[in-house]
Protein backbone atom coordinates (compact mmCIF):
# COMPACT_ATOMS: atom_id res chain seq x y z
CA UNK A 1 0.00 0.00 0.00
CA UNK A 2 1.42 3.68 -1.01
CA UNK A 3 2.75 5.36 2.12
CA UNK A 4 -0.09 8.05 2.02
CA UNK A 5 -3.26 6.00 0.09
CA UNK A 6 -6.68 7.96 -0.37
CA UNK A 7 -9.65 7.58 1.47
CA UNK A 8 -10.93 5.72 -1.49
CA UNK A 9 -8.08 3.32 -1.46
CA UNK A 10 -8.44 2.45 2.28
CA UNK A 11 -11.81 1.72 1.88
CA UNK A 12 -11.68 -1.22 -0.83
CA UNK A 13 -8.48 -2.09 1.05
CA UNK A 14 -10.59 -3.04 4.12
CA UNK A 15 -13.56 -4.03 1.70
CA UNK A 16 -10.53 -7.13 0.31
CA UNK A 17 -10.02 -7.76 4.48
CA UNK A 18 -7.35 -5.22 5.85
CA UNK A 19 -8.77 -4.42 9.62
CA UNK A 20 -5.71 -1.77 9.59
CA UNK A 21 -6.74 -0.01 6.52
CA UNK A 22 -10.50 0.71 8.45
CA UNK A 23 -8.31 1.82 11.19
CA UNK A 24 -6.15 4.66 9.18
CA UNK A 25 -9.36 5.59 7.52
CA UNK A 26 -11.14 6.00 11.02
CA UNK A 27 -8.27 8.00 12.39
CA UNK A 28 -8.49 10.23 9.70
CA UNK A 29 -11.97 11.48 9.73
CA UNK A 30 -13.23 10.75 13.26
CA UNK A 31 -12.92 14.04 14.63
CA UNK A 32 -14.00 16.00 11.95
CA UNK A 33 -17.36 14.12 11.80
CA UNK A 34 -18.23 14.28 15.74
CA UNK A 35 -17.52 18.07 15.57
CA UNK A 36 -19.64 18.64 12.99
CA UNK A 37 -22.64 16.55 14.75
CA UNK A 38 -21.22 18.66 17.92
CA UNK A 39 -21.50 21.67 16.40
CA UNK A 40 -25.39 20.95 14.95
CA UNK A 41 -26.88 19.25 18.10
CA UNK A 42 -24.72 20.87 20.84
CA UNK A 43 -24.67 18.20 22.90
CA UNK A 44 -21.96 15.96 23.33
CA UNK A 45 -24.26 13.32 23.91
CA UNK A 46 -26.26 13.12 20.83
CA UNK A 47 -23.28 14.28 19.33
CA UNK A 48 -21.69 10.88 20.43
CA UNK A 49 -24.60 8.61 19.36
CA UNK A 50 -25.16 10.10 16.19
CA UNK A 51 -20.99 9.62 15.39
CA UNK A 52 -21.66 5.81 15.88
CA UNK A 53 -24.70 5.10 13.98
CA UNK A 54 -23.06 6.94 11.32
CA UNK A 55 -19.68 4.93 11.29
CA UNK A 56 -21.65 1.54 11.82
CA UNK A 57 -23.56 2.09 9.02
CA UNK A 58 -20.02 2.74 6.93
CA UNK A 59 -18.98 -0.52 8.71
CA UNK A 60 -22.14 -2.35 7.53
CA UNK A 61 -21.85 -0.90 3.98
CA UNK A 62 -18.32 -2.71 3.83
CA UNK A 63 -18.99 -5.82 1.46
CA UNK A 64 -20.99 -3.44 -0.76
CA UNK A 65 -18.74 -0.17 -0.94
CA UNK A 66 -17.96 0.74 -4.60
CA UNK A 67 -15.58 3.91 -4.96
CA UNK A 68 -18.50 6.17 -6.79
CA UNK A 69 -17.73 9.25 -4.83
CA UNK A 70 -15.50 11.04 -2.78
CA UNK A 71 -15.47 8.73 0.74
CA UNK A 72 -15.46 11.87 2.97
CA UNK A 73 -18.49 13.29 0.70
CA UNK A 74 -20.00 9.95 1.36
CA UNK A 75 -19.38 9.82 5.45
CA UNK A 76 -20.47 13.30 5.96
CA UNK A 77 -23.89 12.62 3.74
CA UNK A 78 -24.41 9.80 5.96
CA UNK A 79 -23.99 11.76 9.08
CA UNK A 80 -26.22 14.24 8.04
CA UNK A 81 -29.41 12.19 7.10
CA UNK A 82 -28.71 10.52 10.75
CA UNK A 83 -28.54 14.09 12.15
CA UNK A 84 -31.76 14.84 10.31
CA UNK A 85 -33.13 11.46 11.84
CA UNK A 86 -33.07 12.73 14.97
CA UNK A 87 -34.30 15.78 14.71
CA UNK A 88 -37.17 14.82 13.23
CA UNK A 89 -37.45 12.52 16.49
CA UNK A 90 -36.24 15.06 19.13
CA UNK A 91 -35.96 18.34 17.71
CA UNK A 92 -38.01 19.96 15.25
CA UNK A 93 -37.32 23.25 16.22
CA UNK A 94 -34.01 22.60 14.79
CA UNK A 95 -35.15 20.62 11.63
CA UNK A 96 -37.33 23.84 10.92
CA UNK A 97 -34.08 26.34 11.12
CA UNK A 98 -32.78 24.01 8.05
CA UNK A 99 -35.60 25.28 6.04
CA UNK A 100 -34.94 28.47 6.45
CA UNK A 101 -33.25 29.68 3.28
CA UNK A 102 -30.63 32.34 3.52
CA UNK A 103 -30.59 35.77 1.51
CA UNK A 104 -28.23 35.74 -1.27
CA UNK A 105 -25.09 38.10 -0.72
CA UNK A 106 -23.19 39.81 -2.34
CA UNK A 107 -19.50 38.81 -1.91
CA UNK A 108 -17.93 40.94 0.80
CA UNK A 109 -14.41 41.53 1.81
CA UNK A 110 -12.79 39.71 4.58
CA UNK A 111 -12.99 41.15 7.30
CA UNK A 112 -9.35 40.02 8.32
CA UNK A 113 -7.93 41.35 5.78
CA UNK A 114 -9.80 44.97 6.08
CA UNK A 115 -8.54 44.82 10.21
CA UNK A 116 -5.45 43.70 10.09
CA UNK A 117 -4.95 46.39 13.36
CA UNK A 118 -7.01 43.69 15.21
CA UNK A 119 -5.79 43.36 18.80
CA UNK A 120 -7.25 40.11 20.18
CA UNK A 121 -5.55 37.31 20.17
CA UNK A 122 -5.88 34.32 18.36
CA UNK A 123 -6.77 31.64 20.91
CA UNK A 124 -9.88 34.05 22.23
CA UNK A 125 -10.62 35.01 18.51
CA UNK A 126 -10.97 31.57 17.91
CA UNK A 127 -13.33 31.00 21.22
CA UNK A 128 -15.41 33.81 19.66
CA UNK A 129 -15.67 31.98 16.54
CA UNK A 130 -17.01 28.64 17.85
CA UNK A 131 -19.98 31.22 20.00
CA UNK A 132 -20.72 33.34 16.81
CA UNK A 133 -21.02 29.62 14.94
CA UNK A 134 -23.58 28.07 17.05
CA UNK A 135 -25.15 31.44 16.37
CA UNK A 136 -25.83 31.15 12.96
CA UNK A 137 -28.77 29.54 11.48
CA UNK A 138 -28.27 25.49 11.28
CA UNK A 139 -28.36 24.99 7.35
CA UNK A 140 -25.75 27.80 7.08
CA UNK A 141 -23.66 26.78 10.16
CA UNK A 142 -23.68 23.44 8.63
CA UNK A 143 -22.70 24.73 5.10
CA UNK A 144 -19.24 26.21 6.37
CA UNK A 145 -18.68 23.03 9.16
CA UNK A 146 -18.92 21.02 6.48
CA UNK A 147 -15.80 23.11 4.34
CA UNK A 148 -14.26 23.02 7.12
CA UNK A 149 -14.02 19.34 8.86
CA UNK A 150 -14.74 17.42 5.62
CA UNK A 151 -13.38 19.69 3.03
CA UNK A 152 -16.36 19.35 1.16
CA UNK A 153 -16.97 21.29 -1.98
CA UNK A 154 -19.75 23.28 -2.54
CA UNK A 155 -21.16 20.74 -5.14
CA UNK A 156 -20.48 17.81 -1.82
CA UNK A 157 -22.09 20.13 0.19
CA UNK A 158 -25.24 20.45 -1.67
CA UNK A 159 -25.34 16.60 -2.28
CA UNK A 160 -24.58 15.86 1.34
CA UNK A 161 -27.41 17.91 2.29
CA UNK A 162 -29.85 17.14 -0.66
CA UNK A 163 -29.82 21.09 -1.92
CA UNK A 164 -29.28 22.34 -4.86
CA UNK A 165 -25.74 23.86 -5.28
CA UNK A 166 -26.68 27.50 -5.11
CA UNK A 167 -28.77 26.78 -2.23
CA UNK A 168 -25.67 25.40 -0.94
CA UNK A 169 -23.38 28.27 -2.09
CA UNK A 170 -25.54 30.84 -0.70
CA UNK A 171 -25.39 29.22 2.93
CA UNK A 172 -21.81 28.94 2.63
CA UNK A 173 -21.49 32.62 1.31
CA UNK A 174 -23.93 33.93 4.05
CA UNK A 175 -22.27 32.14 6.89
CA UNK A 176 -18.83 33.34 5.95
CA UNK A 177 -20.09 36.95 5.81
CA UNK A 178 -21.56 36.96 9.16
CA UNK A 179 -18.68 35.47 10.89
CA UNK A 180 -16.23 37.87 9.07
CA UNK A 181 -18.86 40.99 10.07
CA UNK A 182 -19.27 39.82 13.66
CA UNK A 183 -15.68 38.57 14.55
CA UNK A 184 -14.65 42.03 13.41
CA UNK A 185 -17.68 43.74 15.92
CA UNK A 186 -15.93 41.85 18.45
CA UNK A 187 -12.29 43.50 17.99
CA UNK B 1 -12.68 18.52 -2.09
CA UNK B 2 -13.04 22.33 -1.90
CA UNK B 3 -12.54 23.78 -5.20
CA UNK B 4 -11.11 27.33 -6.25
CA UNK B 5 -14.27 29.27 -6.68
CA UNK B 6 -15.64 28.30 -3.95
CA UNK B 7 -16.53 30.66 -1.19
CA UNK B 8 -13.93 30.24 1.26
CA UNK B 9 -11.83 32.08 4.14
CA UNK B 10 -8.56 30.63 4.79
CA UNK B 11 -8.00 33.30 8.05
CA UNK B 12 -11.68 32.17 9.26
CA UNK B 13 -10.44 28.25 8.12
CA UNK B 14 -7.33 28.58 10.32
CA UNK B 15 -8.95 30.33 13.33
CA UNK B 16 -11.52 27.49 12.94
CA UNK B 17 -9.14 25.18 13.76
CA UNK B 18 -7.71 26.49 16.47
CA UNK B 19 -10.91 26.39 18.37
CA UNK B 20 -11.82 22.84 16.93
CA UNK B 21 -9.90 20.22 18.92
CA UNK B 22 -13.03 18.55 20.03
CA UNK B 23 -12.38 14.18 19.48
CA UNK B 24 -14.47 11.08 20.45
CA UNK B 25 -13.84 9.21 23.81
CA UNK B 26 -11.58 6.40 23.81
CA UNK B 27 -14.59 3.97 24.18
CA UNK B 28 -16.38 5.43 21.22
CA UNK B 29 -13.19 4.77 19.48
CA UNK B 30 -13.00 1.07 20.67
CA UNK B 31 -16.71 0.27 19.99
CA UNK B 32 -16.29 1.39 16.33
CA UNK B 33 -12.77 -0.34 15.76
CA UNK B 34 -14.24 -3.52 17.74
CA UNK B 35 -17.37 -3.59 14.87
CA UNK B 36 -15.25 -3.19 12.34
CA UNK B 37 -12.69 -5.83 13.05
CA UNK B 38 -15.84 -8.28 13.81
CA UNK B 39 -16.66 -7.66 9.95
CA UNK B 40 -13.30 -8.75 9.13
CA UNK B 41 -13.05 -11.78 11.77
CA UNK B 42 -10.53 -14.72 10.36
CA UNK B 43 -12.08 -18.35 9.64
CA UNK B 44 -11.26 -19.41 12.91
CA UNK B 45 -14.84 -17.20 14.11
CA UNK B 46 -16.97 -19.31 11.61
CA UNK B 47 -15.67 -22.84 12.85
CA UNK B 48 -16.00 -21.24 16.26
CA UNK B 49 -19.37 -20.19 15.36
CA UNK B 50 -19.86 -24.02 13.70
CA UNK B 51 -19.13 -26.05 17.01
CA UNK B 52 -21.07 -23.31 19.23
CA UNK B 53 -23.95 -24.76 16.42
CA UNK B 54 -23.52 -28.23 16.71
CA UNK B 55 -21.80 -28.80 20.01
CA UNK B 56 -25.52 -29.47 21.81
CA UNK B 57 -26.54 -31.22 19.16
CA UNK B 58 -23.84 -33.73 19.63
CA UNK B 59 -23.46 -33.66 22.97
CA UNK B 60 -27.46 -34.79 23.27
CA UNK B 61 -26.46 -37.67 20.29
CA UNK B 62 -23.40 -38.88 23.05
CA UNK B 63 -25.68 -39.02 25.93
CA UNK B 64 -28.23 -41.01 24.29
CA UNK B 65 -25.33 -43.08 22.58
CA UNK B 66 -24.06 -44.16 26.55
CA UNK B 67 -27.15 -44.12 27.76
CA UNK B 68 -28.47 -47.18 25.25
CA UNK B 69 -25.41 -48.41 25.65
CA UNK B 70 -25.22 -49.05 29.33
CA UNK B 71 -28.65 -50.30 29.17
CA UNK B 72 -28.11 -53.23 26.66
CA UNK B 73 -25.15 -53.89 28.94
CA UNK B 74 -27.17 -54.01 32.10
CA UNK B 75 -29.73 -55.85 30.72
CA UNK B 76 -26.91 -58.65 29.32
CA UNK B 77 -25.91 -58.54 32.97
CA UNK B 78 -29.20 -59.35 34.76
CA UNK B 79 -30.12 -61.72 31.50
CA UNK B 80 -27.12 -63.86 32.31
CA UNK B 81 -27.30 -63.77 36.20
CA UNK B 82 -30.56 -65.33 36.33
CA UNK B 83 -29.73 -67.96 33.28
CA UNK B 84 -26.60 -68.79 35.08
CA UNK B 85 -27.57 -72.60 35.04
CA UNK B 86 -27.87 -75.04 38.28
CA UNK B 87 -25.65 -78.07 37.47
CA UNK B 88 -28.78 -80.11 39.11
CA UNK B 89 -32.07 -78.57 38.23
CA UNK B 90 -31.22 -77.78 34.86
CA UNK B 91 -29.13 -81.07 33.29
CA UNK B 92 -29.78 -83.66 35.84
CA UNK B 93 -32.98 -84.62 34.75
CA UNK B 94 -32.26 -84.77 31.23
CA UNK B 95 -30.02 -87.50 31.45
CA UNK B 96 -31.61 -89.18 33.98
CA UNK B 97 -34.88 -89.40 32.00
CA UNK B 98 -33.48 -90.20 28.45
CA UNK B 99 -31.36 -93.22 30.10
CA UNK B 100 -32.80 -95.32 32.39
CA UNK B 101 -29.12 -97.00 33.21
CA UNK B 102 -26.76 -95.27 35.60
CA UNK B 103 -24.27 -92.85 33.71
CA UNK B 104 -21.17 -93.58 35.47
CA UNK B 105 -19.81 -90.03 34.60
CA UNK B 106 -22.86 -88.35 35.59
CA UNK B 107 -21.33 -86.01 38.37
CA UNK B 108 -18.43 -85.53 36.06
CA UNK B 109 -20.79 -84.38 33.27
CA UNK B 110 -22.80 -82.04 35.32
CA UNK B 111 -19.13 -80.72 36.94
CA UNK B 112 -18.84 -80.01 33.63
CA UNK B 113 -21.69 -78.65 32.66
CA UNK B 114 -21.56 -76.06 35.58
CA UNK B 115 -17.65 -75.12 34.61
CA UNK B 116 -19.29 -73.87 30.67
CA UNK B 117 -19.17 -70.52 30.19
CA UNK B 118 -22.64 -68.27 30.51
CA UNK B 119 -22.46 -67.44 27.11
CA UNK B 120 -22.50 -70.88 26.31
CA UNK B 121 -25.40 -70.95 28.91
CA UNK B 122 -27.33 -68.71 27.09
CA UNK B 123 -26.54 -69.79 23.96
CA UNK B 124 -27.73 -73.45 24.21
CA UNK B 125 -30.63 -72.76 26.52
CA UNK B 126 -33.13 -72.67 24.29
CA UNK B 127 -31.93 -75.81 22.53
CA UNK B 128 -31.79 -77.31 25.97
CA UNK B 129 -35.28 -76.54 26.39
CA UNK B 130 -36.27 -77.84 23.28
CA UNK B 131 -34.81 -81.01 23.59
CA UNK B 132 -36.42 -81.57 27.34
CA UNK B 133 -39.30 -80.94 25.88
CA UNK B 134 -39.25 -83.79 23.33
CA UNK B 135 -38.17 -86.16 26.00
CA UNK B 136 -40.72 -85.09 28.25
CA UNK B 137 -43.48 -85.55 25.06
CA UNK B 138 -41.57 -88.47 23.69
CA UNK B 139 -43.74 -92.07 24.03
CA UNK B 140 -41.86 -94.34 26.71
CA UNK B 141 -38.80 -96.56 25.53
CA UNK B 142 -39.70 -100.35 24.09
CA UNK B 143 -39.04 -101.85 27.87
CA UNK B 144 -42.00 -101.69 30.02
CA UNK B 145 -41.88 -98.64 32.29
CA UNK B 146 -42.49 -100.89 35.50
CA UNK B 147 -38.90 -102.54 34.52
CA UNK B 148 -37.60 -99.15 33.32
CA UNK B 149 -38.95 -97.34 36.86
CA UNK B 150 -37.44 -100.86 38.74
CA UNK B 151 -33.77 -100.05 36.79
CA UNK B 152 -33.67 -96.56 36.97
CA UNK B 153 -34.75 -96.55 40.74
CA UNK B 154 -31.81 -98.90 42.14
CA UNK B 155 -29.25 -96.77 39.89
CA UNK B 156 -30.49 -93.39 41.51
CA UNK B 157 -30.03 -95.36 44.75
CA UNK B 158 -26.98 -96.50 44.16
CA UNK B 159 -25.30 -92.90 43.78
CA UNK B 160 -26.45 -91.49 46.48
CA UNK B 161 -24.86 -94.99 47.88
CA UNK B 162 -21.92 -94.21 46.47
CA UNK B 163 -21.97 -90.32 48.25
CA UNK B 164 -21.13 -92.40 51.58
CA UNK B 165 -18.26 -92.07 53.77
CA UNK B 166 -15.98 -96.23 54.15
CA UNK B 167 -17.29 -96.51 57.18
CA UNK B 168 -21.10 -95.76 56.95
CA UNK B 169 -20.48 -98.29 53.72
CA UNK B 170 -19.05 -101.11 55.26
CA UNK B 171 -21.66 -100.83 58.75
CA UNK B 172 -24.32 -100.78 55.57
CA UNK B 173 -22.77 -103.91 54.54
CA UNK B 174 -22.95 -105.40 57.97
CA UNK B 175 -26.38 -104.59 58.34
CA UNK B 176 -26.90 -106.09 55.08
CA UNK B 177 -25.33 -109.24 56.22
CA UNK B 178 -27.03 -108.92 59.65
CA UNK B 179 -30.78 -108.69 58.03
CA UNK B 180 -29.86 -112.29 55.59
CA UNK B 181 -29.04 -109.78 52.52
CA UNK B 182 -25.76 -112.22 51.80
CA UNK B 183 -25.73 -111.62 48.21
CA UNK B 184 -26.45 -107.44 48.47
CA UNK B 185 -23.99 -107.37 50.57
CA UNK B 186 -21.17 -109.35 48.64
CA UNK B 187 -22.16 -107.36 45.62
CA UNK B 188 -21.88 -104.16 48.24
CA UNK B 189 -18.49 -105.52 48.94
CA UNK B 190 -16.94 -105.97 45.89
CA UNK B 191 -18.08 -102.79 44.78
CA UNK B 192 -15.98 -101.21 47.67
CA UNK B 193 -13.17 -103.00 47.33
CA UNK B 194 -12.89 -101.60 43.99
CA UNK B 195 -14.01 -98.17 45.31
CA UNK B 196 -10.92 -98.32 48.14
CA UNK B 197 -8.96 -101.32 46.95
CA UNK B 198 -6.35 -100.01 49.92
CA UNK B 199 -8.60 -99.93 52.42
CA UNK B 200 -7.83 -102.37 55.13
CA UNK B 201 -11.52 -104.24 55.88
CA UNK B 202 -11.77 -105.17 59.24
CA UNK B 203 -11.91 -108.87 60.09
CA UNK B 204 -15.39 -109.48 60.45
CA UNK B 205 -16.13 -108.33 56.72
CA UNK B 206 -12.90 -110.39 55.30
CA UNK B 207 -14.41 -113.87 56.14
CA UNK B 208 -17.45 -114.04 53.64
Amino acid sequence: MDADPSDEQLMLAWRGGDAAAFEQLYVRHKGGVLRYLLRQTGKREWAEELFQDGWLKVVNARAGYEARARFGAWLYSIAHNRLMDHFREHSRASLVSYEDEAPMLEAQPSAAHEQPERTLERKQDAQVLLRLLDALPAAQREAFVLQQEGELSVEEIAAATGVSRETAKSRLRYALAKLRSELAGHA
Amino acid sequence: MIERDDPQDRDLSALYRQAAEEQPSAGLDARILAAARATTAPPQVVSQSWLNRWKIPVALAAIVLLTTTLTLLVQDEDAGRLSVPDPVTTRAPIPAASSPQPVPGATLNLGGAAAESRSDTLRDQPAREKTRQEIQAAPPPPMAAPAARSMAAPAAKRAELDERSPEQWLADIRRLRREGRVEEAETSLAEFRKRYPKYLLPDDLKQP
